[in-house]
């Protein structure tokens, strides 16, 4: 399973500027225009990781330290263990001391472990899309269905069987029959009983919310969330039973600002607007006293992703790679770390069709949360906005796909290795 | 999901322009001139003696015989940002339009989203792009003839004349457009099909919200509107701002009955489409077979060229004739009958929406509907009646060239948001090569393909045993003008003619 890091790290008074006139340039480079002079500059060159899936550096407001203070946020989501991805972090950087250098507490590489792990910031809620997904096997998926494309140009009414050798990963072919023979009933019970497994710990999920966030805000807190899930039957009932809804809109009218132009979002970095995948880092303040609210709310989440999400869907959200919420600041803030596919404009759209009553539920403590919630879509849009902090880089292990791809490009993969005959046939209808 | 419950009442109608609810279908014959504001107080006179002459949303009297009066001509207006400028309007109220309608169509980061680049840059367009003069107002004019269509604009020019040089038409950018025979767009397909009905008029519909400003919309709230200073309107023209959080402010809404129009003047390489469609024939069976054309185009748009939906006749266009707007994706969840990358398919998914449940699809959908208003360009190139009926082909295969010619349609839209309906429905479900877990697919037809800073892209139609896929599209649309608009209601128009900056 991916692991996630986050590190918030000081930078230096005086050293912002030339902090991003670092990342700036690296950043340009991952989107595509090249340097001339790379070599000279500083550089972390994610394209040579083969374990990151996503990563990004932003620079942050860091108000508790001073109204001018700025603090570099690091996150990413990869495979194996911390130590491993923070080697071979340091192996793709040229420069190490010219970036992380300008931050508080950096005392050159020997102690980069010490020093980043001194600064972790643990999410209160974490949802992996693929939970069984290395960057490895999600590239040789791609690559299989690349592979698949021109066969099935070339050779439009060929049978299956000249097809399915040419897909076929290399295992030897006993294993596919191996495979096959439990590949129906055998595979069902098994997987049947993962997720109960993977399912049970919700169990020791509640009493330990319980104790951190207090009874009533983790009562409160999975209610709301169970609010949002209304389309499915079992939560229907429960919502029915326990008068679970979401309370009638307090007006009809938008509290959107009425001058459009001083209400102007942060401009959009990465172009979010054209390209497949795209990056939201939002951070608001926590209303006082309500941290605890928001944790539980969060748990809840937490939960949920965890223990029955299934691959690909976030109570229905199909959009998301990784999403991280963090509570920071001794619950002064709240940060949202999320890595989605399409605009941004959509996914908002999105997660205010879907769960409404969630989105209400995880901001409604944030100072400028509107008064009409996320129902009133103009405002809510504004007030993410308003707290989205850009980011200076942005890297994506495979930046063309988005979740719905990996979904279908996973599934022949893991068919032409089963050599599940049938089940290809139908992928190969629609690729 | 309805929130205008029951008929808007006339003296709303009388305020909303008719081009809002109506396409005028019994008017063929349509003109727009585009023009320029070159003094302000010029301008707002011109618009004072335009105004009374605007036709509203309002019902057609019943004649003797019970029907109908439809009206013989049809007079509605339009402004850009630039144009509300131009005539008066201070920045203070410019700031509280949209940010895309101040920005307004062309700047190169919408033109990225839109897909208006290479051949369909901005600053390649006949007028209103980068570096021409802008358009401040469009102003349409529908007629029954020819003759009453010269009639009409010949009235208009008048006017512009007696504006004494205070409103002048740019030059060279009188566009005139038709209803076709048939009601077939250039690329030979029965089009307009699928409209949106609006709540309140008459009856059930998308919320009103979604098109007119001043009503609930998809999500229960009434759509941002623009607002004027109290202070500024002195007569009292408008109507205060009911919107309780904004009390205070002492303002006006000039939105309320209102709403924005996209246009995009499209032009379509008619014969490039049906070229395509003969190569990838010969491509696939060998040789030209125009069954097979037809049959990749259709699969293209979503429709058979009658309009009969795929979803309801996948095999043959022999669908009787009916309601063609009346089905929904759910029996095709694969795309098997039409494919998901196809026109009508991605511009309203339905209930089909991939990966999520028919309601929420459903609700999607609705939140990201357009009225189109649009009419057809230039001669046609060839009868479309050899596509519902190939015996007119008498044994020759289908073989359309280029004739030299310049034809599309004028594309406009009506809607109270550009970003989350018109624009959202170009970048997120026609230029999004991923649309619903598809690879490399944009939309056949309007799809910004054949980009040289985009990887190609296709049209895949899922087949047994395995899907065809075409070779890389070429674009077979290409954007040639465009404008962000705000066409008022009948009460802004005669505050804007009215308005005193001083």
């Amino acid at each position: 399973m991916p692991l996630g890091l986050i590190v918030l790290a000081p930078i230096r008074p005086g050293e912002e500027g030339p902090l991003r006139d670092v990342l700036r340039p690296i950043g340009d480079d991952i989107k595509g225009r090249r340097l001339q002079d790379a070599s000279a500059r500083p550089h972390i060159d994610f394209t040579r990781s083969r374990s990151i899936h996503f990563a990004r550096l932003a620079i942050l407001d860091d108000p508790d330290r001073g109204p001018e203070r700025k603090r570099l946020l690091y996150a990413s989501a990869f495979d194996g263990d911390l130590d491993g991805h923070l080697t071979e972090l340091v192996a793709i950087t040229s420069g190490m001391d010219a970036i992380w250098g300008r931050c508080e507490g950096y005392a050159g590489l020997a102690g980069f472990g010490a020093f980043i792990r001194a600064r972790v910031h643990e999410p209160e809620a974490f949802y992996i899309a693929f939970r069984n997904g290395t960057v490895e096997r999600i590239q040789q998926s791609i690559a299989l269905r690349r592979q698949a494309e021109p066969l099935l140009d070339a050779a439009a009414a060929s049978p299956l069987a000249t097809i399915l050798p040419a897909l076929s990963t290399g295992d030897p072919a006993w294993a596919g029959v191996v495979r096959r023979a439990f590949s129906t009933a055998g595979r069902e019970i098994a997987s049947a009983i993962e997720v109960v497994i993977r399912a049970l710990p919700i169990l020791a999920d509640l009493p330990r919310a319980i104790v951190r966030c207090g009874f009533t805000n983790v009562s409160r807190g999975t209610l709301r969330i169970i609010a949002s899930l209304d389309r499915y039957t079992l939560f229907r009932s429960v919502n029915r039973i326990t008068r679970n809804h979401l309370p009638p809109p307090t007006s009809s009218y938008s509290s959107v600002d009425l001058d459009n132009r001083a209400s102007t979002p942060v401009p959009p970095s990465f172009r979010e607007d054209v390209v497949t995948q795209n990056q939201l880092t939002v951070v608001t303040a926590i209303g006082a006293g309500h941290a605890d609210r928001v944790r539980a709310v969060l748990s809840a989440i937490d939960s949920y992703a965890k223990r029955l999400a299934p691959d690909g869907s976030l109570i229905g959200i199909s959009t998301i790679h990784f999403v991280r919420w963090l509570v920071i600041d001794e619950g002064r803030r709240l940060m949202l770390v999320s890595d989605y596919d399409g605009s941004w404009e959509a996914y908002i759209d999105e997660f205010a069709e879907l769960i409404l009553s969630g989105l209400e539920a995880i901001w409604e403590s944030s100072d400028g949360f509107p008064p009409g919630g996320a129902r009133d879509l103009p405002a809510f849009k504004q007030f993410l906005r308003s707290h989205q902090v850009p980011s200076e880089i942005f890297f994506s292990a495979y930046p063309e796909e988005t979740v719905l791809n990996i979904l279908n490009d996973s599934a022949l993969a893991r068919a032409c290795r089963d050599m599940a005959v049938d089940r290809v046939g139908d992928l190969l209808r629609q690729l | 999901m309805t929130t205008q419950t029951g008929r808007l009442p006339e003296e709303i109608l009388a305020d909303i322009q008719g081009f809002i609810t109506s396409g005028y279908g019994h008017l063929s014959y349509a003109a727009y001139l585009f023009v320029q504001f070159q003094d302000a107080v010029l301008a707002r006179q011109w618009l004072g003696r335009v105004a009374p002459a605007i036709m509203s949303a309002r019902s057609w009297p019943i004649g003797a015989g019970g029907k109908k009066v439809k009206p013989p001509v049809a007079l509605n207006i339009a402004f850009s940002a630039d144009g509300l400028s131009a005539i008066g309007l201070p920045q203070e109220v410019l700031d509280t339009f949209p940010i895309e309608f101040q920005e307004g169509i062309a700047r190169p980061d919408r033109s990225r989203v839109l897909g208006d680049t290479e051949e369909s840059d901005p600053a390649e367009w006949e007028f209103g792009g980068t570096g021409k003069p802008p358009i401040h107002a469009v102003v349409f004019i529908y007629a029954e003839s020819e003759a009453g269509l010269e009639a009409a604009c010949h009235a208009q020019r008048t006017r512009l004349d007696e504006a004494a040089g205070g409103v002048v038409e740019l030059s060279g950018s009188m566009q005139s457009g038709h209803r076709p025979d048939g009601d077939c767009e250039p690329f030979g397909f029965h089009d307009g099909i699928a409209q949106p009905s609006i709540a309140g008029i008459p009856d059930d519909g998308v919320p009103t919200g979604e098109f007119i400003l001043g009503y609930l919309n998809h999500f229960q709230i009434m759509p941002p509107t623009p607002v004027v200073p109290a202070a500024l309107d002195r007569d009292r023209v408008l109507s205060p701002l009911a919107n309780p959080y904004h009390v205070t402010q002492q303002v006006r809404d000039l939105g309320l009955n209102g709403s924005y129009v996209v246009y995009r003047k499209l032009q379509q390489d008619v014969a490039g489409f049906w070229q395509f469609m003969k190569r990838e024939a010969v491509r696939s069976m060998g040789a030209p077979s125009t069954d097979r054309m037809i049959w990749l185009a259709s699969r293209c748009v979503g429709r058979w060229p009658s309009g009969a939906p795929l979803v309801l006749s996948p095999d043959a266009d022999d669908l009787p004739s009916g309601d063609r707007d009346d089905f929904l994706y759910r029996d095709d969840a694969e795309g098997m009958a039409c494919p998901f990358g196809a026109h009508i398919r991605r511009t309203n998914p339905r209930d089909v929406i991939k990966p999520y449940a028919s309601g929420q699809s459903l609700s999607m959908s609705e939140a990201h509907r357009l009225l189109r208003r649009a009419r057809a360009f230039g001669p046609a190139l060839f009868d479309p009646a050899v596509l519902t009926d190939p015996s007119k082909l008498a044994g020759r295969t289908l073989d359309i060239e280029d004739d030299g010619h310049v034809r599309g349609i004028h594309f406009f839209c009506v809607n109270a948001s550009i970003r989350r309906q018109f624009e959202f429905v170009q970048q997120t479900w026609c230029n999004n090569p991923r649309f619903a877990g598809l690879n490399d697919n944009k939309d056949p037809i309007i799809g910004d393909n054949a980009r040289t800073d985009h990887t190609s892209s296709y049209m895949t139609i899922p087949r047994k045993p395995f899907r065809v896929r075409t070779a890389a599209l070429p674009r077979f649309v290409t954007v040639k003008a465009g404008a962000y608009l705000f066409m008022p209601s009948l009460t802004a128009l005669r505050f804007l003619a009215g308005f005193r900056g001083d």
